[in-house]
């Protein structure tokens, strides 16, 4: 024992005499030289690799505040953009995202060890009351950052949370009021759990730390399975015995952290929308007992759940090594307090599982109200059948809830270069299969044409092939029967007929201002796929009288006779 | 036993070394590339009309106040700016206000004929020649053309 301490210095010292500029290092081995008492390993690595998580949770959280845009107005765009367009940006959102999760699984195996180990005892009741009041804070990160992405989850996970405080009596609107800035859940909540989880969370959770560390280091590592006050013998030292371990168990945490975020990453629904009225709130998994305690106690009983058991559990938690009064650590000798702990610990499990089930309970419910029933969303499309009365209005309903109206209605003007179609005859215009697979991965179809930019983009909102489907099948339904020829089935087009539409595409010109095939110039369309786009009415509609259909378009109107028309359409349509 | 661990030791606080770089490696990896994302960004440029051609005169510069579209990633703002446009027999020079010391807004002074900085005294003639004062540099000049006409530069 003594010789290993001997050693210790004397490398320390060696060191410190050949390469006297390590003097920071030696500083540091004097901090990792802690004495570790007989019997710490495995079970003592949570309190580091935790500490590993929040290092994680800073990086990654400083690198995406370093995009994110806290409006409602820009914030799910810019979340958007950090998962599509940064480099690594769906990595780091992925790695925030999951860390956040491992956080507190690692923060409730430190707790179930630190309260098996019975180390929370005097001197140190304070360093679990300061780790207690961590955890707090960490769920505090969880309820905030939760609303942060401004999708549909966030948007109705928070309203529900949010409602907690306002149902508690007397006090409860004026406390919602405060807690949202306002009525609704709108942008003042948004800016306002931004600054609590950029700003105070991380502020009080430094502090925090740095006592709970403070305490944790100078009144050492319990020594396990003693009795109280008595000393443990020490044997090794942290560094590097402990340190391997430690080191291990972070590397471990890392891994797992990555490859989730590499393989499922981070979730991003559509953009909050107030209006959704078929969506099922759900928090992050870590609330789902405290959110099904809700559920169990409703009416006048609601305060048992939202104020009284938690409120108890909390005090009850932070009071715990006062309440303890056993000298004994041995498993052995402590019977009530494990009993009492392995049921707490089983009632949080229980609660979050029945919370879950609930959940899920729900969204089934409301699957078979909603638009597109979930389960038909796992069966190929093939399957489906394309434009059957069912799927229009499953498309129609879609149309609506999705508010495509706000970008596509009729509302809106054509002749702004940029701005979206208008959708009130894409039946007369698009190609059925085109806009399914359009609605899949919306792309932009003039972007960085010459002069003329999108002002506004698509949004993906990752339908499903079914619900892409049922858009594209109402969609076919909108036409103009008025202005564009009705689609008839495919009649074929001739041989001839396509190469006379070929000659007289050069004839016109036509390169001067499309592509085909990677030639010509961008100034209008591509052409190159315009056959599978458009349908034969609209781009003969179009080639008659360009004006009408677009008014302000920079297409000539070329007076083509009937048959010359007729050859141009065949000849586009033959570009799939 | 006891011979073999300080060797033990030295072999150990390696490996925790060596493992704890792989950590910061592994963690640093995606924060690099992140913070270096807007080098890797395509740079796009477009053209954008500040007026009617005709109505730029020989004489002195003119300063134009216009509007373009700028991206932001995720937003598109629809921002003003300004430029001044001078005319010489034969030929449009359109240049940026940006003094080149310290990017002070230049203004033009009727009396001297000159672009002055009120930053630092820098001082530019009408071509956007430097005459005096701290600018390194002629002001920029940016790429024009007359297309269906109107006078259009290139922001890049
Ligand atoms: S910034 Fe113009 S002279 Fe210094």
């Amino acid at each position: 024992m003594s010789k290993e301490r001997d050693a210790t210095t004397n490398i320390a010292a060696e060191k410190a005499s050949i390469r006297p500029w390590l003097r920071l290092p030696r500083v540091m081995s004097e901090f990792f030289d802690e004495p570790m008492p007989k019997g710490v390993g495995w079970p003592h690595v949570f309190g580091s690799t935790l500490l590993a998580l929040i290092a994680l949770q800073v990086v990654t959280g400083v690198l995406l505040s370093l995009n994110y845009s806290a409006s409602t107005s820009t914030a799910w765009e810019s979340v958007r953009y950090i998962q599509d367009r940064v480099v690594f940006g769906g990595i780091v959102r992925g790695m925030h995202h999951w860390a956040a999760s491992a956080s507190i699984i690692v923060a409730a195996l430190h707790l179930g060890r630190v309260f098996l180990f019975a180390a929370y005892r005097s001197p140190r009741r304070w360093t679990w009351v300061v780790g207690v009041l961590l955890l707090f804070v960490l769920l505090g990160f969880g309820l905030t950052g939760y609303l942060l992405p401004w999708d549909l989850k966030a948007y109705f996970g928070t309203k529900v949370a949010t409602e907690i405080p306002g149902s508690l009596p007397v006090i409860g609107p004026y406390l919602l009021q405060i807690v949202r800035g306002g009525m609704a859940v709108g942008p003042f909540t948004l800016t306002r759990f931004y600054s609590a989880h950029v700003i105070v969370l991380p502020a009080l959770l430094a502090l925090l730390l740095i006592v709970h560390l403070y305490l944790v280091r100078k009144h050492g590592i319990t020594a396990p399975w003693t009795r109280t006050g008595e000393a443990g013998r020490s044997e090794r030292s942290f560094f590097p015995f402990q340190a391997l371990k430690d080191s291990v168990a972070i590397f471990v945490a890392l891994m797992v952290v990555l490859v989730v975020a590499a393989l499922i990453g981070a979730p991003l629904e559509a953009k909050a929308d107030p209006t959704n009225s078929t969506y099922v709130p759900r928090p992050d998994w870590y609330f789902l007992g405290l959110q099904h305690l809700l559920r169990i106690f409703q009416g006048k009983w609601q305060i048992l759940g939202t104020a009284f058991i938690p409120g108890v559990a909390a005090v009850l938690l932070l009071a715990w090594p006062w309440l303890d009064r056993n000298n004994e650590r041995r498993v052995r000798s402590r019977p009530v307090a494990l009993t009492l702990g392995a049921v707490c610990a089983a009632m949080v499990l229980g609660m979050t599982i029945a919370g879950y089930a609930a959940v899920r309970d729900e969204e089934r419910r409301m699957a078979d109200l909603r638009v597109v029933p979930s389960s038909s969303a796992q069966q190929p499309e093939e399957s489906a059948p394309i434009s059957s009365a069912d799927l229009v209005r499953d498309g129609e309903r879609l149309y609506v809830a999705m508010k495509c109206d706000s970008c596509h209605g009729p509302e809106r003007e054509e002749s702004l270069p940029g701005l979206p179609p208008d959708l009130g005859y894409a039946g007369s215009k698009l190609r059925e299969g085109w806009m399914r697979t359009y609605l899949l991965e919306p792309h932009p179809i003039r972007y960085r044409s010459d002069g003329v930019r999108p002002m506004l983009r698509m949004p993906d909102y990752r339908l499903s092939d079914v619900e892409a489907g049922a858009l594209a099948a109402f969609l076919t339904t909108r036409t103009d029967v008025a202005r564009f020829a009705p689609v008839v089935a495919e009649q074929g087009s001739s041989p001839d007929q396509i190469a006379e539409g070929r000659r007289l595409f050069s004839n016109y010109q036509c390169l001067g201002c499309h592509v085909l095939e990677s030639e010509g110039s961008r100034i209008g369309p591509d052409l190159t796929h315009v056959g599978a786009r458009l349908t034969v009415g609209y781009l003969d509609m179009f080639l008659r009288e360009p004006e009408a259909v677009i008014p302000g378009t920079s297409m000539k109107n070329f007076g083509l006779w009937e048959e010359e028309r007729a050859a141009l359409v065949a000849f586009l349509q033959s570009r799939e | 036993m006891a011979e073999s661990e300080p060797s033990r030791r030295g072999f150990l606080a390696r490996v925790v070394i060596a493992l704890n770089a792989l950590i910061a490696i592994i963690v640093a990896t995606p924060a690099v590339g992140y913070l270096l994302s807007p080098l890797l960004r395509q740079r796009s440029s477009q053209w954008v009309v500040i007026g009617k051609a005709t109505k730029f005169v020989a004489g002195v510069p003119q300063r134009v106040v216009y509007e373009y579209d700028d991206e932001g990633g995720y937003s598109v703002e629809r921002t003003r700016s300004v430029a001044f446009v001078g005319r010489t027999p034969g030929d449009l020079i359109v240049l940026s206000p940006v003094c080149t010391h310290m990017g002070c807004n230049v203004a033009f002074d009727d009396t001297a004929g000159l672009f002055e900085c009120p930053c630092h005294g820098g001082k530019y003639d009408t071509s956007g020649r430097v005459v005096e004062g701290p600018p390194p540099e002629p002001l920029r000049r940016f790429q024009s053309r007359i297309r269906d006409g109107n006078l259009e530069i290139q922001l890049t």
